[in-house]
This record gives structure tokens, sequence and C-alpha cells, in this order.
């Protein structure tokens, strides 16, 4: 239940933000909405826990920061096959793995998230058996480089939700 | 002009430049799939230039532009995703040189239970 009342805080301040009024009676309307909208989801497949929580802040936006990067690239990327003549296209859907042993349904999200952000992938399906199924612009660079991508990834995905720190 | 004006105005111009490549993308390649990767992601890093102009014009509304491009770039591959896989649960092939799911081609979208 503390922890909750922790964690309102960042959506409270991002409230005062949007609404553009940093005053008491704005804070107190989002922390309200924010402790009550986080004890109707019970957010139970990240680790809740005091002493992860430096840890998985940091691992958080180091992912935004990366995601960020990673719209301007590919945005680039596909700017120039749009550009060019012939499109340099070889499309295809490979199956890349997803490494992830614990099915965690959040990771398996951001994964397939950051996945359609990098250049020239997009995810068609996910299926249980661990295997995703990536739409490429130009299949065998995919098929070479994603799955270590995917590795690396899941790394920082296990910081975020604290899976090591359980 | 101020720098502040003219780096503003870079970026609005950043956005619309990357918004119509966006379009025009959607109308040269050659299907379902591959016009997705033009509207999701090129049309994203538009809208992200346009935020980053207005922030800079208009400094007040900075943290409300970042939070709002953070928004944009985190559920626009959703949008991409559930149209790619509807699309190919219709049956719509992709004219692709290879392709693993063509098992699943045409087959009803999966109700998957959630945790």
């Amino acid at each position: 239940m503390l922890i909750y009342a922790f964690l309102a805080l960042p959506l409270a301040a991002i409230w005062m933000a949007i609404s553009n009024q940093i005053t008491v009676q704005s804070f107190t309307l989002g922390y309200t909405a924010s402790i009550l909208t986080l004890t109707a989801m019970q957010p139970r497949v990240v680790t809740l826990d005091w002493r992860c929580i430096p840890d998985q802040i940091t691992a958080l936006v180091i992912y935004i920061v990366r995601l960020f990067v990673d719209v301007v690239l590919s945005g680039i990327e596909v700017t120039g096959r749009i550009l060019s003549p012939d499109m340099r296209l070889k499309p295809g859907i490979v199956a890349i793995p997803t490494y992830d042993g614990t099915a965690n349904s959040v990771v398996i999200a951001l994964s397939a998230n950051s996945i359609t952000l990098t250049p020239g992938e997009l995810v068609v399906e996910t299926e249980h058996n661990n295997l995703m199924y990536v739409h490429a612009l130009d299949v065998e660079d995919s098929a070479q480089n994603a799955p270590g991508e995917q590795k690396a990834r899941l790394s920082l995905l296990y910081r975020i939700i604290g899976e090591d720190c359980r | 002009m101020s720098l502040q004006e003219i780096i503003g105005i870079v970026f609005i111009f950043i956005g619309v430049f990357f918004s119509a490549i966006g379009t025009l993308g959607v109308i040269r390649l050659p299907d379902v799939y591959t016009r997705l990767h033009a509207s999701g992601k090129v049309s994203t890093l538009g809208l992200v230039g346009l935020l980053a102009g207005t922030a800079v014009l208009m400094p007040q509304t900075t943290i409300k532009m970042l939070v709002l491009a953070l928004f944009m770039v985190i559920t626009a591959p959703v949008a991409s995703h559930a149209i790619a896989s509807a699309a190919y649960h219709l049956g719509i092939k992709p004219k692709a040189q290879r392709d693993d799911l063509a098992h699943r081609r045409g087959t009803p979208t999966p109700v998957v239970n959630g945790e």
C-alpha cells in the first residue's frame, strides 16, 4: 500500500505538467486519482519492492531514451528507402525468439513495442512458444541482427520489471 | 528572428518533412505490411519533430510536449501491430521473399487469455 503512495508521486507530477497548473489543488487531484488508479490496477507483473525501485527507474529511463533514438534512426532509415528509386526492398516475415524463459507479459509487450520501432521491422504476431513473427523490409539483414539485439534488450527489460531483484 | 525561433522553425520543418514522406511512403510501397512501416515509423518521427518544434517555440509547454511525445512513441507501434496482425489473419498475402508465419495466414485471430 505504502509503495503506491510513493509511485503516485511521479504520476501526480505528470498530471500537473499536462494540466499546466502547478498548484496544490491540481497536485491533490492528480495524487488522489493516481492512488485510486494504482489500487484498481494492482500492477502485479512488476516487482514492487523498495530496494529495486532505483534500479528499475534507471533502466526505465535508459529504455525510454533508447526508444526515442530508435524512432529517429528507423524514421530516417525508412525515409531513405522511400526516396530511393527501387526502394531496396527484400520484404519478408521472420520468426525471432524472445529468449524470455519467464514468458512475462510485460516483457513480451515491451519487446514487441521496441522491435516495431527498430529500423525496418514490425511485429505481426507473437506466439506462446516464445516466438515473435517480425515483418522486415530487409529479411536477411533482420534475420541476422534481430536475435542478438533481442538478447541485449532482454536484460534491460528484466531490470525494468525487477526480475533479478525478486 | 531570434535563435530560439530559428531552431523551433527548423524542428517544425523536419516534422512536416517526415510527415509528408510518411504519406508518400504509404502511396509508393507495395503492400499492407510495408506500408505500415511508412505510416507507423516515419509519421511518428514527423509528429515528434512537430512536438519538439512546439516545445522550442513555446517553452512553457515543454513538459507537456515531452509527455505527449512519449505517449505517441509508446502507442504508435501498437496500432501498426494491430493492423498488421488483423491483415494477416484476414489472409492478406504479403509480397515476401520468406514467410515463417505462412501456417497461420487466414486463420481466425486467436483469443489469448491474458494474465
